[in-house]
């Protein structure tokens, strides 16, 4: 593995260490430190072609993610700007930006050139490389296969790098605008004298209630206090101070106030491939509330919180935090240490119980989640999370 | 006179070439048993371009066509898989494109095409294998219903990593569920063969239930033996996650709406159907039934871990 500069070797561990400090308060904070971090990482190190670069990216993603869960922003962004690289090789190649995203789709089983391919590094990765336009898919045996194949390794820096950044420029400016452009949709949501419940406190769900109310909206907002952060607190505050009419309610009251409730508001921390989330501790019991009574359960997700992860059985050492215990119990008190004290930070939510989506762009349904995530990502990426798995052991 | 002969020994030669069709796909089937029946199919249409005398490409499709649809109603085999692997390759035959007009180099460019198809499909147990490996943790109960090659390749390799049990069900009528039992010993995984009618007895015990397919249906609903309803159904009911692992080969552009909706060729075998020349079927056992997409929660494919309504995605991609 090529070593890096010492300067970006710095700021990857400031980033490590920021990401352990909790520094990023807003989710699109961190999502923005670590495209920050990727142009210089892009920017200084050592690389003379694209393929370079996606090896070298790849050889770091877990480095990042250090003390992250495996659905996290920062594996997200890492899989979106390698589809990124990917994208600028084929569109420098080819010209034009077609048919890039087919590499695991049942069209390039059909490919014969697909099977014979040997562009992976790793033995065991099958998924081939298959990044030429469709045209030329279904054509056979081109003298030149194989270069067709390995489109990174013909891509140079001097032509990628340019080009890239540009690409970077606008995915950043892109999650700077996201949680405002989501918010944008909140009058289609919220309606007059609604009556609206949310769980703790989250930045982007702030922004959409504060937008509804900019536009002269008169609706109450209950919110559960998201004990023992009490983050509800926070938010009761912040939407009080925009005039909302707010009421706090106990986390433990969830069931008992639902009857009243019109429908739910949440933010997520993660939105996993198969529609499911990965949430506040709490929002468990809250969707299966709102399920009882049939009360819509909205949740707003801007793009970068979309992971092409699926949670198979919800593993509490991969999938979730576990804080000091400090809020439960004070360090001082005498049986601190004759007692456990575990504070899981996050529910998963099955899909099932997720009404609608509310992404940057616009609404929708839980199942249709796979399908953004694919365009999003390249397959060949998913399995970052099981080079993550393996560097533990 | 003369035009009654030569339809006469043209009607022999046919015969003779659907004779050695089908005696091709019963030879691998006995001799091979542990390849699956979509491979087998693909493969004896290799064989039959191979042998082929047609002069022109349209000749030589239509003495495809006319091979599938023998596969299709004269052999006792599983006839989902046998119609989606025959499917999938004349697709893949049709989007071959030539430089050359010349027939013979034409089916030399055919046959190494669908070798590689073969080759690529081959792999692709191995690459479910290993997409699906992070689902099956220590102590993991998994429940299975009757014989299925890539159910058992998946368990293999997961051994490799985890230890967990299996049950299988006996699976009424042929009781294939014993043959799994049997093989899944002969890897060291531990297993317990179970009746079919204790499935809603076991699931409370079971953390997952693992299921082969026959087809993969355009809803995202799967074609598989008799009885995997039932499974779904009880493992709906006790919020147990159901997964499919399936080749992509077995995608079918057929949509089901009930189990009624199935057509004969799927229920019941051939010989069966023949015996009972054209009479009431209702009094015979159907050999598949359909699981609607609904209860299943993930379907592990050689092209990655879809969700059911993935499939159609995949599909349209595919034929549009």
């Amino acid at each position: 593995m090529a070593r890096l500069p010492t300067d970006v070797e710095t700021e990857i561990d400031r980033f490590c260490n920021d990401i352990k400090r909790n520094t990023y308060t807003r989710s699109a904070d961190l999502a923005l430190a670590t495209i920050f971090m990727f142009k210089k990482l892009i920017g200084e190190s050592k690389w003379s072609n694209a393929s370079e670069l996606i090896t070298l990216i790849r050889s770091q993603a877990h480095r990042l993610n250090q003390g992250q869960p495996v659905d996290s922003i920062t594996f997200n962004i890492t899989r979106r700007i390698l589809k990124l690289i990917r994208d600028v090789s084929v569109r420098i190649i080819h010209g034009k930006n077609e048919g890039s995203d087919i590499s695991l789709t049942l069209q390039a089983v059909l490919n014969d050139r697909a099977a014979t391919s040997t562009f992976n590094d790793d033995d065991n990765e099958n998924i081939e490389e298959n990044l030429q336009p469709k045209t030329q898919q279904i054509r056979t045996n081109l003298p030149d296969s194989s270069a067709i194949n390995n489109v990174e390794g013909e891509v140079s820096v001097q032509r990628l790098k340019p080009e890239l950044m540009d690409d970077l420029n606008w995915y950043s400016s892109d999650i700077e605008l996201s949680v405002k452009n989501l918010s944008q949709q909140a009058l289609a949501h919220i309606h007059a004298n609604e009556l609206i419940l949310t769980l703790g406190y989250s930045y982007t769900v702030e922004q959409f209630f504060k937008y509804a109310a900019s536009k002269n909206r008169k609706f109450h907002v209950f919110i559960l206090e998201h004990a023992p952060f009490f983050t509800g607190h926070k938010m009761a505050v912040n939407l009080s101070a925009l005039n909302i009419p707010v009421t706090v309610v106990t986390d433990s009251a969830v069931f008992a106030i639902m009857a009243r409730v019109n429908k739910i508001l949440i933010g997520t921390r993660s939105l996993l491939a198969n529609g499911g989330l990965t949430a506040k501790s709490g929002t468990y019991n809250l969707a299966l509330a709102a399920k009882h009574y049939n009360v819509p359960l909205l949740v707003c997700a801007p793009t970068y919180k979309f992971s092409p992860t699926y949670l198979p059985s919800f593993d509490p050492v991969m999938c979730n935090t576990f804080p000091s215990p400090e809020n439960i119990l004070s360090y001082e008190s005498i049986y601190q240490s004759s007692l456990d004290i575990v504070v899981p930070m996050h529910d998963y939510v099955p899909p099932e119980l997720v009404t609608l989506i509310i992404g940057s762009g616009m609404g929708n349904a839980p199942s249709y989640v796979y399908r953004i995530v694919s365009e999003l990502y390249s397959a060949e990426d998913n399995d970052l999370e099981r080079l993550q798995k393996e560097s533990l052991k | 006179m003369t035009h009654d002969n030569t339809t006469i020994t043209s009607n022999q030669q046919d015969n003779l070439e659907n004779d050695q069709t089908l005696q091709y796909f019963t030879g691998i089937r006995q001799q091979e048993p542990e390849t699956s029946v979509a491979i087998t199919a693909i493969r004896t249409l290799i064989d039959v371009i191979n042998r082929s005398s047609a002069g022109t490409m349209s000749q030589l499709s239509r003495e495809l066509k006319s091979a599938v649809i023998l596969l299709t109603t004269q052999t006792d085999s599983s006839m989902p898989s046998v119609k989606s692997g025959c499917e999938l390759f004349l697709r893949f035959i049709t989007l071959a494109k030539f430089d050359t007009f010349e027939i013979d180099e034409c089916r030399q460019k055919l046959i190494e095409r669908g070798e590689v198809f073969l080759e690529r499909t081959l792999s692709s147990r191995q690459r479910i294998a290993e997409y699906s490996q992070e689902f099956i943790v220590d102590g993991s109960i998994i429940l299975t219903h009757s014989y299925s090659r890539v159910v058992l390749a998946l368990l293999a390799y997961a051994s490799k990593f985890s230890r967990f049990k299996v049950y299988v069900t006996e699976s009424e009528p042929d009781k294939s569920g014993l043959q799994m039992r049997e093989e899944l010993e002969a890897i060291g995984i531990p297993s317990i063969c179970i009746l079919d009618a204790s499935v809603a007895y076991i699931m409370e015990k079971v953390t997952l239930v693992l299921m082969g397919a026959e087809a993969v249906v355009e809803s995202g609903g799967i074609i598989n033996k008799i009885g995997t309803f039932n499974i779904a159904i009880a493992a709906h009911e006790m919020n147990k996650p159901f997964y499919v692992a399936s080749e992509s080969f077995k995608f079918v552009r057929y949509y089901p709406l009930n189990n009624c909706d199935l057509p004969d060729h799927f229920k019941y075998k051939a010989s069966t159907i023949a015996r009972s020349n054209g009479k009431n079927l209702e009094s015979e056992h159907p050999l598949v039934d359909y699981t609607p997409p609904a209860y299943i929660t993930l379907l592990f494919t050689d092209i990655g871990t879809l969700t059911p309504s993935a499939v159609s995605d995949e599909l349209i991609k595919l034929y549009i």
